[in-house]
């Protein structure tokens, strides 16, 4: 089965649309699926995407929208998921590198920047499926991003001025906080089924942690294995990618 | 009232009429209704209603392959509430259409008359 492309962007769109608007997984796959089948019964007899849903397609959007109902068990999932993803990094990065003292400030600005991130990536979501250019879709993903690096920096930046430790880890302590962020990565990878929470982990985490062994001076450790790290997830990013446009 | 959202009511009832009399799918909806003359029906605004029409249970649907081969397609069934809805929806009809129909043939003698 093989759609025009307008209406293969129409079925996107509508699918980026409603999961940023919160619904159901099941459900925009239900009425995807529904829509497919009938873009292609018209397409074969000539009909195109304007015909059957008129000139506004964000409208049309809507009207489905406003039948469907807001999954809050399923978003209070992911929201739980990204929060345990985030602490997850986090912690695994703090037990190498020896940092495994908490304020206030990391206990409650971890998890609240990931929810205020995960709310604004839907709302950007909800904007970009009503964008036609690519270009723009890519700007905005690339400023969301770096607002939510400022904001993490700016909570390191709190937490090193005013920050008093209110929770340390001992050694012992160290290697339990080290399995568990293991743990969540190979939970994640299981319930998102891919690779992508090892893979990144390993790259980001495995070079810093070898090159401590090295005599290298420590500016040069560090300079090696942030370049590694950012090289291995770039190329790893690359052939996700190229693989599932293959699928397409 | 906006004469699109009149043009929903009526298209709720014609659909839940279609679909009583056996199981059909979306597109073929369509064509039915194109064959009555429901030119000004966009196609794809038939979805949000069976989707509503689901929801209040007037409808149910299965999922079977096409005949033909190929993806899965979604058919549609009334349920009771379904036929009861039906039933209520051609009560009103009856009463809106005499009613319109009895003002506008009284206008048009009265337009003779003058």
């Amino acid at each position: 089965m093989k759609l025009s492309p307008e209406s293969r962007k129409f079925i996107e769109d509508l699918r980026l649309y409603l999961f940023s608007t919160g619904k159901s997984d099941n459900e925009i796959e239900d009425i995807v699926a529904e829509l497919e089948d009938h873009l292609w019964e018209a397409e074969k007899r000539g009909k195109s995407i304007i015909d059957i849903i008129g000139n506004s397609p964000k409208e049309y959007m809507e009207q489905f929208a406003n039948e469907m109902k807001f999954d809050i068990k399923q978003w209070t999932g992911y929201g739980a998921m990204m929060i345990l993803g985030v602490f997850a990094f986090v912690l695994m990065g703090d037990v190498i590198n020896r940092d495994t003292d908490y304020s206030w400030f990391e206990l409650i600005g971890y998890p609240l920047l990931t929810v205020c991130f995960l709310l604004l990536l839907m709302k950007t979501m909800k904007f970009l499926s009503g964008v036609r250019k690519k270009s723009v879709g890519w700007i905005v993903l690339l400023l969301i991003s770096a607002i939510q690096i400022g904001g993490f920096v700016l909570l390191i930046w709190l937490d090193n001025r005013y920050g008093e430790t209110v929770i340390h880890f001992n050694s012992t302590g160290n290697i339990v906080l080290f399995c568990l962020s293991a743990l969540i990565f190979i939970g994640g990878s299981i319930w998102s089924k891919s690779l992508v929470l090892i893979v990144i982990p390993i790259f980001l985490y495995l070079p810093e942690y070898v090159l401590m062994f090295t005599p290298l001076k420590e500016d040069l450790q560090m300079v090696i294995s942030h370049l590694i790290s950012l090289l291995g997830i770039l190329i790893y990013l690359f052939f996700v990618n190229r693989k599932e446009n293959r699928f397409e | 009232m906006e004469s699109s959202q009149i043009l929903k009511g009526i298209l709720e009832g014609c659909l839940l009429a279609i679909i009583s009399k056996g199981e059909t799918y979306g597109y073929e909806m369509i064509e039915k209704l194109g064959k009555y003359g429901f030119i000004m029906v966009r196609e794809g605004s038939i979805y949000p209603l069976l989707l509503r029409m689901r929801k209040e249970k007037l409808v149910e649907v299965k999922t079977k392959p096409v005949p033909s081969g190929g993806p899965q397609r979604k058919y549609y069934y009334i349920t009771n509430k379904g036929l009861e809805e039906l039933e209520k929806f051609k009560e009103i009809w009856m009463d809106i259409s005499t009613s319109v129909n009895m003002l506008l043939d009284q206008e048009t003698k009265g337009e003779i008359e003058k």
